[in-house]
């Protein structure tokens, strides 16, 4: 049942990613002092021990990117972060949106009634028993 | 693969971890140690090594966030000596039997290469 638990470990994350970035940052944080007090410890001016220390470090940001990541939920994010976008810009242009919107309900609801009509007339067999062997009467006069 | 860098009068030399072996050695470290924080975890490899091995933030980070989802380690929030906020990693089981996985791999490795360079 490891792969169950990974799921659930992996939604956890997902459900609390706000406190997961703050915690990683701390973390790192912490790292980045106890390391400039070390290298005070080595005679190290403590301005020149925090420069030390950030560029052992390296790119923060990118560090923080890839713990991040190692979660596998970026596809997810980028879904929500793009229908975000969508939304934005469609409230930001209503007149279009509000076309764009009608002719695809009109186009939708007109084809939906129109299939409809051709599926009960055409397509449909009647709703009798052996339909094949209906006449038809008239009188012609 | 080595670089260093120099601050002031001070050389660092870096010895790059192989590829491969961080896992192993964060998993012994904690072992032994029972629970540390990210800085005492590399902080422990860079000193029980010599300084020969220093383990890179960029990658001891991710490393245990690897961990953390493979379900080898667990963590939690305490405080360090200096009273600040840490999070602490420790052991799980699976934890424990994953350091015994790639102590054999590991030591298999070693003992191939080994044998490659010494055959006359």
């Amino acid at each position: 049942m490891d792969w169950l638990n990974e799921i659930r470990r992996r939604l956890w994350m997902l459900i609390r990613h706000r406190q997961f970035d703050v915690d990683l940052e701390d973390e790192m944080r912490l790292h980045l002092e106890l390391k400039a007090q070390e290298l005070v410890r080595a005679g190290l001016t403590p301005e020149d021990a925090r420069y030390a220390a950030l560029r052992r470090f390296g790119n923060t940001t990118l560090l923080k990117e890839k713990s991040h990541m190692a979660w596998g939920w970026e596809w997810l994010e980028h879904l929500v972060q793009d229908m975000n976008y969508g939304v934005r810009a469609m409230l930001r242009s209503p007149g279009i949106t509000i076309v764009a919107l009608l002719s695809l309900a009109l186009g939708i609801g007109a084809n939906t009634a129109i299939f409809n009509l051709i599926d009960a007339v055409m397509l449909r067999a009647l709703p009798v028993k052996e339909p094949g062997r209906l006449l038809l009467f008239w009188r012609c006069e | 693969m080595a670089a260093s860098f120099r601050t002031r009068g001070i050389v660092l030399h870096r010895d790059e971890i192989p590829p491969g072996t961080l896992y192993l050695l964060i998993l012994k470290t904690l072992a032994r140690a029972g629970e540390m924080h990210g800085y005492e975890i590399a902080d422990s490899i860079q000193r029980i090594s010599d300084d020969v091995l220093q383990v890179e933030e960029g990658s001891l980070y991710p490393a245990l966030q690897r961990m953390l989802i493979k379900g080898w380690v667990k963590a939690k929030w305490g405080t360090t000596a200096g009273n600040r906020r840490a999070r602490y990693y420790q052991l799980t089981a699976s934890g424990r039997k994953q350091l015994e996985t790639e102590l054999s791999r590991f030591e298999r490795v070693i003992g191939a290469i080994t044998r490659v360079i010494q055959t006359a």
